[in-house]
């Protein structure tokens, strides 16, 4: 998961703001506070990276060790520029997709011991 | 008078008999390792034989139908009559058509059979089951007796692609017919097969117009002549207009029918003032202007999703084009580079970004064993992939090698085709992923996919197949292979089909 989205926070947030979303929201998970137990994923299809393809608005349980991994990411300069690449990425609806591929029923793809 | 009816039935058995008689005269050349034979063709075909004889019994008998009528002769005149109706049906082609939709399917495919729907030098099974295909909607068990006169026709020609796509668009396996009709359609030029390619094109581009898929349309046209691709697009607007489907939709048809004839005619002039050939897909062109970078980062997340999933390699396909348009996007590289001097990152965070996707593609591509010329796998692999990707090939090579040693009569068109297409995949994603080693990828597969097609070519009638083949080699191995195997390669294809 994003992890603007975990901390909740903006993708123009300073160090300090981040560090302090952080930290307010372990204090809180500590305390047991419901109000910051789940996160409300809007609808989004940005599935890649391990965000899961979704398309319509879910709730995921906020953990302790979420909201470290997320801050340990945006204390990263490389990886706080992709989070915010991916957190400002357009949410993009597929598709259903054709049944399955013509490869697959041509029987071209396995063709030896995978 | 009746003298003069009952000779004509054994008559016209015995015409039907030597025109069959004739069509097996059409033998097979002397087999070979490395080099195709051409046979020599049948001084008289069935067909003409038939045609022939038929036009010269039917006005006799109509003369004496007439006769009969003249004289006032009621038994005589409605048997005469009917007979030379009966010969008249049977003998014109143009007839056939409706009098099978009113048959049964094997009768209609012997009807047409004996008839000669042969289109050029076709064998005339294909011909046959296209009629049968086309008169009727067929049941499962229908279309399985047709594909099985296709397996056991002795020969294959191009027309068999087609035959076998109109069975599996009748059944509205419409995702097979279109690849069959596909390889159809995707012959070289070359003499005979062009009835063949230009009646996969008109399907094609029909299927692609109902689609709206005007692009891929615009491609298959563009392989034809301007006359036929407006005919084919005007058929579609009439057909939108008779099915009542609405004003909004005709006109609509309509007005995409002019973009669609204008855009192919000016792609065909450019394709010709170019000297390209029409040869690659549409599918796998990406070379539009880059758009909004949230958008373009969007669509490949999105497909890259899909992807990872594995159930088609199309979605891979896209997921690779869409993060190949991701790295191409200015706009985005700006965007980075500003962030970059602000946060001072210690490595390239987008540069990672797309390795990490384009890998996580070639895993699935790896795992369900996808090898498709464009993506790009073979150009990101890392050495272990690459020394798994060398394995591969000399595996289905030797397994195309082997297959040409199949004693049995398994080896007819599709099984061929799925033979040496996984090969040809394979070879062509590495030929165009890593140019830095074509001689060792061609002289690691060449050897198996010549004997296979020979072997079609010589022993089973397959020619089209042998012939594509040839030429696919003659136009890899250029540059990389022996002036010997050049010179096999070209006697080769110069024995045509």
């Amino acid at each position: 998961m994003n992890p603007f989205a975990v901390l909740g926070i903006r993708t123009d947030a300073t160090r300090m703001e981040v560090e302090r979303a952080g930290q307010k929201l372990l204090a809180q998970l500590e305390i047991g506070a419901a109000s910051v137990k789940y996160i409300e994923q809007p609808p989004t299809s940005g599935g890649a990276h391990g965000e899961g393809p979704t398309s319509s608005p879910t709730r995921v349980e906020r953990t302790p060790e979420m909201v470290r991994e997320a801050l340990t990411a945006l204390r990263d300069p490389d990886q706080r520029i992709e989070a915010e690449m991916i957190a400002l990425a357009t949410p993009f609806e597929l598709p259903a997709p054709e049944g399955v591929s013509l490869w697959r029923e041509l029987g071209l793809g396995r063709t030896g011991p995978s | 008078m009746k003298q003069a009816i009952l000779p004509v039935v054994p008559l016209l058995w015995a015409v039907l008999w030597a025109a069959r008689a004739a069509n097996k005269k059409s033998g097979t050349g002397s087999s070979g390792t490395a080099t195709a034979t051409h046979p020599a063709s049948a001084a008289l075909s069935g067909q003409a034989l038939i045609r022939g004889l038929g036009f010269l019994l039917l006005p006799i008998m109509w003369t004496l139908a007439f006769a009969a009528a003249a004289d006032g002769q009621g038994p005589e005149l409605a048997s005469q009559l009917g007979l030379a109706m009966g010969l008249t049906a049977l003998c014109l082609p143009q007839w056939v058509p409706p009098l099978c939709r009113v048959l049964p399917v094997s009768l209609a495919f012997n009807l047409a059979r004996s008839v000669g729907f042969n289109w050029a030098r076709s064998h005339n099974v294909a011909g046959a089951v296209i009629i049968a295909a086309q008169s009727r909607r067929l049941t499962e068990q229908e279309a399985d007796w047709l594909m099985d006169r296709l397996r056991n026709s002795p020969h294959c020609y191009a027309l068999t692609w087609v035959a076998a796509g109109a069975v599996r668009a009748n059944r509205d396996d419409l995702r097979v017919a279109r690849l069959l009709y596909g390889i159809a359609g995707r012959i070289p030029p070359m003499s005979g097969a062009e009835p063949a390619r230009r009646m996969a094109r008109e399907w094609l581009i029909a299927d692609a117009l109902q689609r709206g898929a005007w692009t891929e349309a615009m491609d298959w046209a563009s392989r034809g002549r301007g006359l036929q691709a407006y005919v084919t697009g005007l058929q579609k607007v009439v057909q939108v207009f008779a099915t009542g489907q609405g004003v909004g939709a005709a006109t609509a048809a309509m007005f995409m029918h002019m973009r669609f004839t204008l855009a192919a005619r000016v792609k065909r002039f450019g394709r010709d003032a170019s000297g390209q050939d029409g040869s690659g897909s549409a599918e796998h062109r990406h070379g539009s202007a880059p758009g909004n970078w949230q958008d373009d980062l969007g669509r490949a997340l999105a497909l890259h999703a899909r992807a990872r999933e594995g159930r088609r390699v199309e979605d891979v396909q896209a997921a690779c084009l869409a993060w190949d348009r991701v790295a191409d996007n200015p706009e985005l590289k700006a965007w980075v580079r500003s962030r970059a001097d602000v946060l001072r990152p210690a490595g390239a965070p987008l540069d990672r970004m797309l390795t990490r996707s384009v890998t996580e593609l070639g895993e699935v591509m790896w795992r369900e064993r996808w090898f498709v010329p464009g993506t790009g796998m073979f150009g990101r692999a890392s050495d272990a992939a690459m020394d798994r990707a060398w394995f591969e090939l000399k595996d289905r090579a030797h397994a195309a090698y082997k297959l040409a040693e199949t004693p049995d009569r398994v080896l007819y068109s599709h099984d061929a085709f799925l033979a040496l297409e996984p090969l040809r995949g394979l070879a062509e994603a590495m030929f165009r992923d890593r140019p830095q080693d074509r001689g060792t990828i061609f002289q690691t597969m060449y050897s198996g996919s010549l004997h296979l097609a020979v072997k079609l070519y010589n022993e089973r009638g397959f020619k089209y197949f042998g012939h594509m083949v040839f030429h696919w080699l003659r136009n890899e191995g250029d540059g990389v292979m022996t002036e010997t195997l050049r010179g096999v390669l070209d006697g080769n294809i110069r024995s045509g089909v």
